[in-house]
């Protein structure tokens, strides 16, 4: 009795797992699932949107802000007193040179309190003070660069270097408060990483969307009407595919930065101003690929006997195309579109990295690039200024790893007679 | 149960050949040329030939999934020809297909369940309820579990599939069904089983079909009437017994020569034709088959042999028959 009890129980266990695989974007799921590469796409990927879209929420420094003098000499004073800390006789050595620093640095940072609370006194005085933070800063770096312990090393030496930071002001990866330090302009870098994530993320899906969308609909009329319209939109997009984009977009540039500037100020868009016209640069060139595929997709599917099948039944031709040819277009669509996406970020950070893509206020991934590749040139720049290469840059790296991992995990996911 | 269901009249299907850059039609494929038969209530009508011979578009012809050049088709006593796709969508209740390639005749993102419920979903108002019912019920017809609804085609073989296709072939109980090759693409095993499930399902509902074949031994075992067909011509036409038993014409002969005996001990005479099927866009003068025909004289290469009725109900096109 027992037995067959039990044996009933995994029989309707079975039928259950059966019954899950009703839906189609339920057995994509699990396929997917399976894929390893595509999961750990998938996972950074969703680090990556997370650190972009939420990451601001908890990280609230302002983009646009820059830190002056007194911030790296506040930063100064951090590192040597932790070496303090470890060696006590090294605050002997300092003497008054390092109580007139740091009181030097108390004043500004009263100030500066002040200052943001919105005293504008203290403000110019804060600014004048500016001169003073600077010489006593250099003074006391090369103080302890010239430091001898007591077993006779030199262990900071490498002070004299720091000094590259005060002028103009910017801080390394690591300082307090600065996680990945500061771009050129003094502003905080992990702000504008999460800030430019984000225009990048939206850019890339967005315009994908949109493109997919006029991709989609093209190749589905070419594809289902066939004759006149279907060789006049194949020629359209022909012509589409000839125009060589880039000349033409850098031809555009003074074009679309108008565009911004008209939809940035006088819309009131702020920064979405500068992201629209991206998107709709990336769709407009971006769909004729697609509209080739599902079209392609659409010419032999015409010629599948189940599309005859639809036709003996009666269905209506709005029934053959929605239920009979969409859905069996859709998955390459959806992958198509998945690696657009990654291609799309890439474009705009190609195009931003040339100084035509995003404009400020805004910024991306690829404007950082912009402004750093400027640095690369000189070795003692490139030292300073390192992170803005390669942090940008790695991300972008990893964001469009992990889309062509994932969007290629898709591909097989959405093919149900791949067995994974 | 002897009225007549369908009825063909001098049917014909020229697909013109279009050449060059603007499309001029340089001829014509004459696909299906003058064709002519009539079937009658829960009776089966086998339609022979080689490839090519235009059985399959006779299928399509009927059922209105392509245009016809010339002829007429009365369907229930309704002159079906004229009509347009809206028209005629209300008649496909009644006349249904089931396809030649089980593998491309179902829709690959719908499940079985879906596939089979769509008649009724685009013919009757039935609820979901009542669809799903009659689903478990056409697949218990066709010999299917109903849990096999929730699955996809891919997860079945090629006798399974071409049952979902039979199964919503009968979805709407139709009067008249084009079988077109429905087991030529499944092995000699499966093949039986789907001829006798076919055999049954007419016994059952009455259903007349149009049963295209190239298996002749098939057709003998099926099909109330032969019509034997080439070039889109018809050869010889008449009852099973008629054509199978006393054939006329020396095309029919051939064919029924070249079917396989299970008999190791059988010795048969071979009627071997020479060379292929002639081209349709060019086919001969005169007598089609007399570049084949073992037979042929210098009239059959001038005058085209005339459909005549040789005995009662047994028409052949050929003039020494």
């Amino acid at each position: 009795m027992a037995d067959t009890e039990k044996k009933d129980q995994v029989m309707t266990k079975d039928y259950e797992v059966a019954e899950k695989s009703f839906s189609f974007w339920g057995a994509v799921w699990r396929r997917f699932r399976r894929h390893k590469l595509a999961m750990f796409g998938l996972w950074v990927l969703v680090i990556v949107f997370l650190f972009s879209f939420v990451g601001p929420v908890f990280y609230t420094k302002d983009v646009g802000a820059n830190i002056f003098e007194e911030d790296v000499a506040i930063y100064y004073e951090y590192k040597i007193e932790k070496a303090i800390a470890k060696d006590p006789a090294l605050k002997d050595y300092l003497g008054v040179s390092w109580e007139d620093f740091k009181a030097k640095v108390e004043t500004a940072k009263a100030l500066k309190q002040r200052a943001e609370a919105g005293d504008f006194e203290a403000l110019t005085q804060l600014s004048m003070e500016r001169s003073d933070i600077v010489s006593l800063s250099v003074q006391i770096l090369s103080m302890m660069s010239s430091y001898t312990d007591a077993s006779g090393n030199q262990p900071y030496a490498n002070y004299m270097d720091m000094m590259k930071y005060i002028q103009p002001p910017g801080l390394p990866v690591g300082a307090p408060g600065y996680p990945l330090g500061t771009d050129d302009q003094g502003r905080d870098l992990l702000a504008r990483l999460m800030f430019g994530g984000k225009v990048s993320f939206t850019i890339g899906i967005v315009s994908a969307l949109v493109a997919m969308l006029l991709g989609t609909t093209v190749g589905l009329v070419a594809g289902y009407a066939g004759g006149l319209t279907d060789a006049l939109l194949m020629r359209f997009v022909d012509i589409m595919l000839s125009i060589p984009t880039l000349p033409l977009l850098l031809a555009l540039a003074p074009l679309i930065r108008k565009w911004t500037k008209t939809l940035s100020e006088q819309m009131g868009l702020g920064v979405f101003g500068s992201i629209v016209p991206m998107i709709v640069v990336l769709a407009v060139f971006g769909w004729m690929g697609l509209s080739r595929l599902v079209r392609g997709q659409v010419l032999s599917l015409k010629e599948q006997q189940f599309v005859e099948a639809a036709r003996a039944i009666g269905a209506p031709t709005g029934r053959i195309l929605t239920k009979h040819l969409f859905p069996n277009t859709i998955a390459p669509v959806v992958v198509a579109t998945s690696l657009a996406v990654a291609g799309n970020i890439l474009t705009e950070a190609s195009l931003s990295f040339l100084g035509f893509g995003v404009q400020p206020p805004a910024t991306s991934w690829g404007q950082i690039l912009n402004v750093a590749i400027n640095f690369i040139n000189s070795p003692v720049q490139l030292t300073r200024y390192w992170n803005m290469i390669f942090v940008p840059g790695t991300l972008l790296f990893i964001t469009i790893l992990s889309f062509n991992f994932a969007g290629d995990g898709l591909r097989d996911a959405v093919d149900p007679r791949m067995k994974l | 149960m002897n009225d007549v269901l369908l009825e063909v009249h001098d049917l014909v299907k020229w697909f013109p050949i279009k050449r060059g850059v603007f499309g001029r039609v340089q001829g014509h494929v004459k696909a299906v040329d003058g064709v002519s038969f009539s079937l009658r209530q829960g009776e089966t009508l086998g339609l022979v030939g080689e490839s090519g011979s235009g059985k399959t578009t006779i299928g399509r012809l009927v059922l209105k999934l392509i245009p016809h050049t010339r002829g007429r088709i009365v369907f229930e006593g309704v002159d079906i020809t004229s009509m347009n796709y809206s028209q005629f969508r209300p008649m496909k209740k009644d006349m249904q297909i089931i396809f030649q390639d089980p593998y491309s005749s179902l829709n690959p993102r719908m499940t079985v369940g879906e596939i089979i419920a769509e008649p009724l979903l685009v013919h009757t108002n039935m609820t979901q309820k009542e669809r799903e019912k009659r689903v478990y019920e056409l697949l218990e017809k066709v010999t299917l579990r109903p849990e096999h609804a929730r699955r996809y085609p891919h997860e079945f073989s090629g006798g399974q599939r071409q049952r979902i296709g039979i199964a919503r072939a009968l979805a709407l109980n139709p009067k008249f069904i084009v079988a077109d090759e429905p087991i030529s693409a499944l092995d000699v095993s499966i093949q039986a089983q789907i001829t006798n499930l076919l055999i049954d399902l007419q016994r059952d509902m009455n259903i007349s079909f149009l049963f295209i074949a190239h298996d002749l031994s098939v057709v003998k075992h099926m099909a109330d009437s032969v019509l034997v067909l080439y070039l889109g011509k018809p050869m010889e036409y008449g009852k099973n017994e008629d054509v199978f038993v006393h054939p006329r014409h020396p095309y029919t002969q051939a064919l029924l020569s070249a079917v396989p005996v299970p008999d190791p001990d059988y010795k048969r005479e071979r009627i071997i034709l020479q060379g292929e099927i002639p081209s349709p866009i060019d086919p001969p003068k005169g007598c089609v088959f007399h570049t084949r025909c073992p037979y042929a004289t210098d009239k059959c290469k001038t005058e085209i042999p005339q459909l005549r009725e040789v005995a009662t109900g047994h028409f052949v096109a050929c003039h020494y028959a």
